[in-house]
Formats: C-alpha cells, sequence, structure tokens
C-alpha cells in the first residue's frame, strides 16, 4: 500500500527557561539562562497508508499537538524522523504544506471581520488555485457544508458550528491530499458535530483524502476512523483498529446483583466483589477468566436475587480509564 | 510580479477590514500623525526662540527628523507583521503562516500591511521632508536624489534588521518587548537630534550598537555638509545607504537559523 | 443602588495594586532607565540651546530643567490607563462591576493611585535624586513655596485625572478610546509644559493654554516651587485648578450617567 507517513523514533524535547526568584536572580539569569528540558514526546514512531483515517486521542498534555505539529512541519523534532508525501515536511516546507490541510478548532484562520468568501478568494491567490478549479471546489463545499446561507457574512456573526465548516472549506480549497484536523468538533453541539463528523467522512472515503483526526469526543473517532492512535506520556500506547481496543483493554465486565436480604458471598477465584447499599453487590471481572453464565447460576444457586444486571465497558469508559491510570 | 498581486490583494483586504469601522480607522491615522506632529511642534518651538542646536538651523533639523518619520511610515507599511511578531508567536498564530505554501518573511510582511498607520506616520515624514528639502541648501542634483532616494531604503531596511532581530529572538526569549522599548524606541528619541551633541558613549550606541546615525544623521550630511561632521569618519556618509541592506541580510541570516527554536504555543 | 462610603475598601484596592508592582522589580528598573534616558535627552538638549548664555529672557537654566525634571518626571510617573473602561465594555464585565457595592469610579481612582504611588516612589523619587547630583535641578524656593507646590501638584494630578476620565468614559460611544487618549495625551505633552516651558512658547500659543486646563497640571505646581509665582499669589492659581476640577467633573459626570444608561438599555 501507498504510504503517505512515516515517522520513527520522534522525540521532541522543549528547553525551558527556569526562573529564578529575587531581583539577583532575575539578572543572572539574563546573563547565564538556567534551562531545564521537558520531553513531550520520547519516542513515537507509526506509518499512515493512503485512504486512512487515523484518529489520535490522548489526554491533554499526552503530547498530542505536539505530534501532530511535528507531522504538519511546525515544530522540528528533537530527534527521529519524519517522511511525509514523500518529502522531509520542515526542509520542503512550501512544497509540502501546498499538499496537505489544517484545520484547528481553537484557532481559525478566516478573518474575523470580513465576509468568508473574502478569506476564500485570499487562499486562492495564496494557493494559486487556478479559477475553474476553485469555483468548481468552491460549489462543491458550498453545497455539501450547506455554507451558502453565510458565505457573504463576516465571519464575527457566525455561529461556531457555522465558522467551523467555513473553517473546514478554507483549508480544503487547495485539494489537499492529506489532512489534519485538531479538535474541530470542540465546543459544538450535537448536530453541528454530527455535520461535521459526516463530511470528515464523506472526504475522507468518497474523494480518498488521507485523515488524521485528533478529538476528545469518542463519538468522533467511532463514526469517522478506522484506526485508533492512542499517546500517552509522550508514547504510543495503542495503535490498531476502532473495535479491537475493546478486545485490547476492555474485557472487563461487571454484572450488578441485588439480593434480597444483606448476603455473604464466598470470594470466587478472578472475581472481585463492592458492596453497594441496598443489598447491592457488584462483582467485576475479566470476560475471558470467567465465564457469565457460571457465575450467574453459581449465584442464584445459593442466594434469593432480585434483579440482575451486566455491564460491558465502553470505549469511552476504557479511554477514561487509560488516561486516569495509564497502563 | 505574482507577489505584488498578492501584495495589493492584502492591502484591500486589510484595508476593507479596517473600514468596518471607519470612524475608528480615521481617527487612528490621525491621531499617529498627531503623536509624530508633536515632536515636530516642539523643536520648532523650540528653535523658533533658540534659532539653531550646535549650528544646525531649524529646516535643517526638520529635514534631519523628517528621515526617522518617513522611514518608519515605509518600514510600518511593510514590516507591521514584524514589529508586532512577539504577539504573533504568542497566541500561535504563526502556525499558520507555516503552514501555508509561501515564504515566510514575505507573508509577515504582506498579511499585515498597515495603510492607514504607514499614512498617519509617513505622510507627516514625506511632508516635512519636501517642505525642508527645499528651505536647505541642497542641489537637488541627479546623484542627490538617488543618494536620497538609497539612503531612505536603507534606512527602513535598518529599522527591519533591528525588527526581524528582535522577532529571531522571540522564538527563545517569547517576550522581547522591553528589550525593544530599550533598544529602539529610547534609542530612536536621540536619533531625532544631531548627534555631535551627545556624550560619546551616546554615538558609539547610535554608530555601531543600534545604527540610527545611518537612518538620519550620516545622510543628511551627506547632502548637508554640516561642520560637526569633522568629528566622523567622512566614510560614514558614502556607506550609509548600504548599511541597511548589510544588516538586514544579516538578519535574515539569524532569522533562518532561529526558525528550529519556534515553540508553537498555545493550543 | 445605594453604595455606602467606606475609605477602607479604597485603601485596599490601593495597596492591592501598590504590592502587586512591587513583584516585577525588573520592569521596575528598566522604567527608571527608560526615565532617566528621557530627562538625560531633554537635558542635554537644552543644555545645548542655551549654549553657555546664563538666561534667556529671564530664565535660567537651571530654572528649565527643574520644570522638566519635575513634568517629565511626573508623567511618567502617572501611568493612567486611559483605556481601561473601555475594556471592561467591550468584554462585558462592566455591568457585573456596576453591581459591586462599591462606587466604580472611586474604585478606578483608588486603583490609579496605587500605581502612582508606586511610581513616585520607585521612579520619579530616585530619578529626581539622580538628577540633583548629576544636574543643576533646583532646591525649591523656600518652605512656603514647597508646601503650595505640594498642594497644587495635587489639584494638578486632579486636573490630569479629570481629561483622563472625560475620554474614558467615551468608550460608551467610542469603540477604540485609543486614538482619543493618544490624541489628549499629544495635547498634554505639547502645551503643557513639561517637555517645552510654557515661558518659550510663542505667545499666541501661550496665551491660548491659559484658557486650556494643561498649565494646571505642572507648571503652575513649578512655577510656585522656583518661586516664580509669588505665595501671596498662589490663591488665584489654586482656584483656577480647582474650577478646572469642577468643570471637567460636571463633563465627566454627565458622560458617565449617560453611558451607565445605554449599558442598562442594552442589558450589559
Amino acid at each position: 500500500m501507498d504510504t503517505v507517513i512515516e515517522c520513527s523514533a520522534l522525540k521532541k524535547e522543549f528547553k525551558i527557561n527556569k526562573r529564578p526568584k529575587g531581583f539577583l536572580g532575575h539578572m543572572a539569569n539574563l546573563i547565564v539562562p538556567k534551562f531545564e528540558y521537558k520531553q513531550a514526546v520520547s519516542d513515537i514512531s507509526f506509518r499512515i497508508n493512503r485512504g486512512d483515517a487515523v484518529g489520535f486521542i490522548g489526554a491533554n498534555g499526552a503530547g498530542k499537538s505536539t505530534t501532530i505539529k511535528m507531522l504538519t512541519g511546525i515544530l522540528a523534532p528533537t530527534e527521529g524522523s519524519i517522511t511525509a508525501l514523500g518529502v522531509h515536511p520542515q526542509k520542503d516546507r512550501k512544497q509540502y504544506v501546498a499538499k496537505i490541510g489544517a484545520v484547528f478548532g481553537q484557532k481559525s484562520q478566516l478573518s474575523w471581520d470580513l465576509p468568508v468568501l473574502d478569506s476564500f478568494y485570499l487562499l486562492q491567490k495564496i494557493y494559486q488555485i487556478p479559477d475553474q478549479q476553485f469555483n468548481q471546489t468552491l460549489e462543491q463545499f458550498t453545497d455539501i457544508l450547506d455554507m451558502s446561507g453565510f458565505i457573504e457574512q463576516p465571519v464575527r456573526q457566525l455561529s461556531l458550528g457555522q465558522r467551523m465548516r467555513a473553517d473546514i472549506a478554507a483549508s480544503l480549497l487547495h485539494k489537499p491530499e492529506l489532512v489534519f484536523f485538531d479538535e474541530p468538533t470542540i465546543g459544538l453541539d450535537v448536530v453541528a458535530k454530527e455535520k461535521i463528523r459526516e463530511f470528515v467522512r464523506y472526504l475522507n472515503r468518497e474523494m480518498q483524502v488521507t485523515v488524521i483526526f485528533t478529538t476528545h469526543d469518542m463519538q468522533d473517532i467511532e463514526q469517522v476512523c478506522q484506526r485508533l492512535i492512542i499517546i500517552d506520556k509522550g508514547r504510543k500506547l495503542y495503535d490498531g483498529t476502532v473495535e479491537g481496543i475493546k478486545s485490547t483493554f476492555g474485557n472487563e465486565k461487571k454484572l450488578i446483583v441485588q439480593f434480597e436480604s444483606p448476603a455473604c458471598v464466598y470470594s470466587i477465584p478472578g472475581v472481585s466483589q463492592k458492596l453497594k447499599p441496598n443489598h447491592v453487590i457488584e462483582f467485576s471481572f475479566s470476560s475471558d477468566q470467567v465465564a457469565v453464565k457460571d457465575l450467574v447460576q453459581a449465584l442464584l444457586a445459593e442466594h434469593a436475587v432480585l434483579d440482575i444486571s451486566i455491564t460491558e465497558q465502553g470505549i469511552e469508559q476504557i479511554i477514561r480509564e487509560i488516561y486516569e491510570k495509564g497502563i | 510580479m505574482e507577489w505584488l498581486s498578492l501584495f495589493k490583494h492584502y492591502s484591500v483586504l486589510t484595508i476593507k477590514e479596517r473600514f468596518q469601522y471607519k470612524l475608528n480607522a480615521i481617527l487612528v491615522s490621525l491621531a499617529v500623525f498627531l503623536r509624530e506632529g508633536a515632536t515636530i511642534a516642539v523643536i520648532y518651538f523650540m528653535l523658533l526662540r533658540f534659532g539653531s542646536i550646535n549650528g544646525w538651523e531649524m529646516y535643517e533639523l526638520l529635514f534631519l527628523y523628517s528621515y526617522i518619520f518617513f522611514t518608519y511610515g515605509l518600514f510600518i507599511l511593510f514590516f507591521t507583521g514584524l514589529r508586532d511578531f512577539e504577539g504573533l508567536v504568542r497566541i500561535g498564530s504563526f502556525d499558520r503562516y507555516l503552514l501555508r505554501p509561501r515564504g515566510l518573511i514575505f507573508q509577515i510582511i504582506v498579511a499585515k500591511v498597515d495603510w492607514f498607520a504607514a499614512i498617519g506616520h509617513g505622510s507627516l515624514g514625506l511632508l516635512l521632508f519636501l517642505y525642508s528639502a527645499f528651505q536647505v541648501n541642497v542641489s537637488w542634483s541627479a546623484i542627490n536624489i538617488t543618494y536620497c532616494a538609497l539612503a531612505i531604503i536603507g534606512g527602513v531596511l535598518i529599522q527591519a534588521a533591528i525588527f526581524l532581530l528582535m522577532a529571531s529572538l522571540s522564538f527563545t526569549f517569547i517576550s522581547v518587548s522591553n528589550l525593544r522599548q530599550i533598544l529602539y524606541w529610547n534609542t530612536r528619541k536621540f536619533a531625532g537630534y544631531p548627534i555631535s551633541i551627545f556624550h560619546a558613549s551616546i554615538k558609539i550606541l547610535l554608530i555601531y550598537i543600534v545604527p540610527f546615525a545611518f537612518v538620519n544623521y550620516f545622510p543628511s550630511q551627506f547632502l548637508l555638509h554640516k561642520t560637526d561632521m569633522a568629528e566622523f569618519p567622512a566614510l560614514y556618509m558614502y556607506i550609509a545607504p548600504a548599511v541597511g541592506f548589510a544588516l538586514f541580510g544579516l538578519a535574515m541570516l539569524y532569522w533562518r537559523y532561529s526558525l528550529q527554536f519556534y515553540k508553537s504555543t498555545g493550543n | 443602588m445605594k453604595k455606602e462610603f467606606n475609605f477602607s475598601v479604597y485603601l485596599m484596592y490601593t495597596k492591592t495594586i501598590f504590592l502587586s508592582k512591587l513583584v516585577y522589580k525588573f520592569d521596575y528598573v528598566l522604567g527608571l532607565l527608560n526615565t532617566c534616558i528621557q530627562l538625560f535627552i531633554a537635558c542635554l538638549i537644552w543644555q545645548t540651546l542655551y549654549g553657555g548664555n546664563a538666561s534667556v529672557e529671564g530664565i535660567s537654566l537651571p530654572m528649565v530643567i527643574t520644570t522638566i525634571v519635575i513634568g517629565q518626571g511626573l508623567s511618567n510617573a502617572y501611568f493612567i490607563n486611559d483605556q481601561a473602561v473601555s475594556k471592561l465594555i467591550k468584554d462585558g464585565s462592566i455591568s457585573f462591576t456596576l453591581l459591586k457595592p462599591v462606587s466604580f469610579r472611586l474604585q478606578l481612582l483608588a486603583e490609579a493611585l496605587g500605581e502612582i504611588t508606586f511610581r513616585i516612589l520607585s521612579n520619579f523619587l530616585p530619578a529626581v535624586i539622580i538628577f540633583s547630583l548629576a544636574t543643576d535641578v533646583l532646591p525649591p524656593a523656600g518652605v512656603l513655596p514647597f508646601l503650595l507646590f505640594l498642594i497644587s501638584i495635587s489639584l494638578g494630578f486632579g486636573v490630569l485625572w479629570m481629561l483622563s476620565s472625560i475620554v474614558q468614559f467615551l468608550s460608551f460611544w467610542v469603540m477604540n478610546v485609543w486614538s482619543l487618549s493618544t490624541i489628549k495625551n499629544v495635547l498634554i505633552t505639547v502645551l503643557s509644559g513639561a517637555v517645552i516651558p510654557i515661558w518659550f512658547l510663542p505667545e499666541k500659543i501661550a496665551s491660548f493654554v491659559s484658557y486650556t486646563p494643561f498649565g494646571a497640571i505642572y507648571f503652575i505646581p513649578t512655577r510656585l516651587y522656583l518661586g516664580d509665582i509669588p505665595p501671596a499669589e498662589a490663591g488665584i492659581y489654586f482656584t483656577q485648578q480647582l474650577l478646572w476640577i469642577i468643570a471637567m467633573l460636571g463633563i465627566s459626570h454627565l458622560l458617565w450617567s449617560m453611558g451607565k444608561q445605554r449599558i442598562v438599555v442594552q442589558g450589559g
């Protein structure tokens, strides 16, 4: 398959000026500054193929943004190498960025006080897009992203959802082969999120654009991406299919049982118990060690049971646990 | 000439943007104009009473001053982005420049073309220059005109080089506003007067460290031949226009080197 | 809403700002350097202009230098953020501020005084000491002139504060008060006598200045300090300063009440 991005042993260290306290310290710092190093990314390698839709997740400060910035060529890696679309993102910056698009949910690239269309025309000039291609693309996006209602309004009058759609269109006018979406759904309502997911899916499946997507919303990932990369403390924690994560991390099940009277259940190997109010006991176990059927039968045989329910971890919960505990 | 069309496009956009707040745009130009005018008014009133300062008559002083304003006006037209670069780095907007397939310095220049401030600053400089140029004793030969034009471009580039240096430093230090205040704005206050009136240490500052003397003093001396030039090497008058080109070149090299330290703060 | 006047509350504002300034020691050194450079250039230029003459039109060089050091030194210390109200209006927090049980205008003044006290102690006084040692800054003409100077300089600050508050409250109508504030500062620079003593302004302009509040900020106090205004006449000048304060307070109050109304109507 055609490789779009190949990066190996990426490492990024930030040099932080350590400011000593007090006036003398400040003066001394001006002459001989003291630094300490903080590792944002320690060791990350992966390969992304043409047509992939890859979700990037990680807690705040995990190194996700830093990685994306290195991939787009904004930051230079301290160590390691990146080859993207066959070039070196920093050395061949102009050549590289002409073929990529980047959408930042928190940072608009549109002029705040001008109509959306004005920003688009400017981008046409910057990317030197031929008139015919530009008009065609613009028409297509206006249609799919439903922008005709606000395309002539100044950006400051748009809702966040409209602005985001306009921003996405702005990043795609030059028909990039590879597009980075950095938290494009942040702060949006459910409907607006849905529109954006739908569009990214369309972009990826119908137009064969390679998509890299970061978010804190697991539904974004489930609906848009086939592949998931989880980053934690500057390292890659997981790299595989979205479904695969459930079998790797999420085989924990919970059986919640309400007994008629206070019950005392002998400990069962592989199952942990947690006492809850109203004679409820929560049993947690790994589904490949204990079969649900055996457990239920054993309980029903010895106790009077009022109610039983069973829960499986969702992706969201798995991720939350990973964020909280690491692995 | 493709860049010129982009420059034009950006100019139209910024003007359009400013005209969203018409009254404000006009008031800003007026305020800037008056602020610069205040300095001139003070010098004018002083010399009405005292006649001359170290042998420099009123028109000669205005001529000397007009270089500062006129070059700054041109500087602000092309290099506002450079002057405000620190802010661009702080809020992380420089990221977007890195993501566009155009030269970085080129984008910094064209993206912030500020006609209104340029008119405020530059028009006073130009008026002052035209007004004083015919009052002072200069024969406007082809050589003098060419020299003058080159010296103005050189003067713009000297200031651009200073700000490009600060912009490069902002990759590593983030906050350079104090440094800028001392090196640029304070030094500029000296530069309005003939540097011969100052103490030796300030002369060294203005010639070798923050070379404002090459923006206005030496170019004016080339045309005016005042006696106080005797204490400086005559060579400085002849190389004045070239200083800007050389410094800007050096600043560009340092900029290229510093780019790798860009940290991209913010989300 | 009835707002009770409690002096200690405002003193707290002053103290808080004052203490917060102490943290930035480096800025303080730079600020002092800045003032010294500015005064240094000004003194040097006047020296060059005098070119060895003992006095010009009855004014001696030390008198000029004293005027410059007091006027420009204080104008650096009088740091008033003309855009404070404008910022509150833009981000909408003005209505929140108005709900507090303190007078907003007194709060502004108290905060400004905190900053200014800090700057006078850390910037103005050291600069005056440095320049008294290095150049001919004159001592006050006597104890009485000095006391009158202290009264007059406080009134002078009042005049400056009222000018600034008019500009500030215009921000209810003008989007960006930066330009208005700049224009006001230009007028103060040229006409207040801090940069070019009013003695040396062309006669027409000097007589125009006497019909404006600008001379009442730094120049009247300095003349009292130098004994250029005999103490017996001080009363006339105090009245003049007071009248300016009252007149501008009237305008500022009108703008404030009308502006506040606009906020209420717009619903904040």
